[in-house]
């Protein structure tokens, strides 16, 4: 068998292939550790995809669920640690003045409204200094304490 | 009716084990490879799964039956502990708990990527949407119930998932 490529393995991955395909793709796999590599990360993104459909489902109906209108905003990474959150950034940048910044997702997939999950901010003091932002982990909304 | 299904499992009924297994063997299996786990170890482990999932059952220690995530976490346990035995270095993935496992802090996708790939799935129709959390909602519905669920063929229907998947692993950022 000739290595595998992306769309044998996207298949793979879904559940697509005929039985005998499957069993030929992964005994290659198990004897091809390049092959090997490139269906475990394919099977990563599968994986991604049901995290990726559970948080959209989660989301308030279909296309009208409430999002934080901040989208994209950068912040300064000092802001993370003056809340003292010590989780790693989502993603850092350098800026134009030289300072890094955060790229904050400011996506919150449960509270119902930006004045629920504000007031339950600040009830547990997790502001960010510009006094106005709740922030997120990985998992939960630091803002109202609920999974997202 | 993948909860009458279960059900059934959970009285003993062995063809609805039969249906549970084909439903949810892949994805347990792929839920393995994604952690580290080799192709060949991922089938055994699963295998070994659904054999522990039945012996508890029928020693009536079963008393809900949540599929995929249940036997996914069963066999993560025994590669685990297979690793270990073995004295093989387990992939820090091989940590991770399944997408919809009790235990969810741990999770394939950081907030940055979770977000971006959100973004990506919103710039899809509302039906392609639809179609992609039905198709990765859980309870592991065929591409055939899929396709009569939303009055498409089953050609149209994998070809959809496809095209859409296809754009979520590109926001994804890892193919
Ligand atoms: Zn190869």
């Amino acid at each position: 068998m000739t290595h595998l490529t992306d769309d044998h393995i996207a298949a793979w991955a879904a559940g697509e292939l005929a039985p005998a395909e499957r069993d030929a793709l992964e005994a290659h796999a198990d004897a091809c550790a390049d092959c090997a590599a490139r269906l475990s990360a394919g099977a990563r993104a599968e994986e991604a995809m049901y995290e990726v459909a559970a948080a959209s489902a989660a989301r308030a109906p279909s296309g009208t669920g409430w999002r934080w209108p901040l989208a994209g905003l950068a912040l300064a990474a000092a802001a993370l640690i003056a809340v003292g959150l010590s989780q790693r950034p989502a993603e850092t940048t350098e800026s134009h003045d030289g300072a890094a910044r955060v790229d904050v997702s400011v996506e919150c997939m449960s509270a119902p409204d930006l004045h629920t999950c504000e007031a339950d901010a600040l009830r547990r003091g997790l502001m960010t200094e510009s006094g106005r932002i709740p922030r997120y982990d990985r998992a939960v909304c630091v803002g109202c304490g609920r999974d997202s | 009716m993948a909860g009458s299904t279960e059900a059934r499992a959970l009285r003993g009924d062995d063809a609805a084990w039969n249906a549970l297994v084909q439903a949810h063997d892949h994805r347990v299996v792929v839920a393995l490879v994604a952690r580290g786990a080799r192709p060949c170890e991922a089938r055994e482990c699963a295998q070994e799964a659904w054999m522990r999932l039945v012996q508890q059952q029928r020693e009536g220690r079963l008393a809900e039956l949540q599929l995929p995530g249940l036997a996914i976490r069963q066999a993560r346990f025994i590669w685990l502990e297979r690793c270990r035995r073995a004295g093989t270095v387990v992939p820090l993935d091989g940590l991770r708990e399944p997408a919809d496992g009790a235990g969810s802090e741990d999770r394939m996708l950081d907030r940055a990527r979770l977000g971006r790939t959100l973004r990506a799935l919103d710039r899809e129709s509302d039906r392609d949407r639809a179609l992609f959390e039905a198709a990765y909602g859980g309870e592991g519905p065929s591409h055939a119930d899929l396709a009569d669920r939303f009055g498409l063929s089953l050609q149209r229907t994998r070809q959809i998932l496809s095209e859409v998947r296809q754009r979520l692993k590109a926001a994804l950022g890892d193919g």
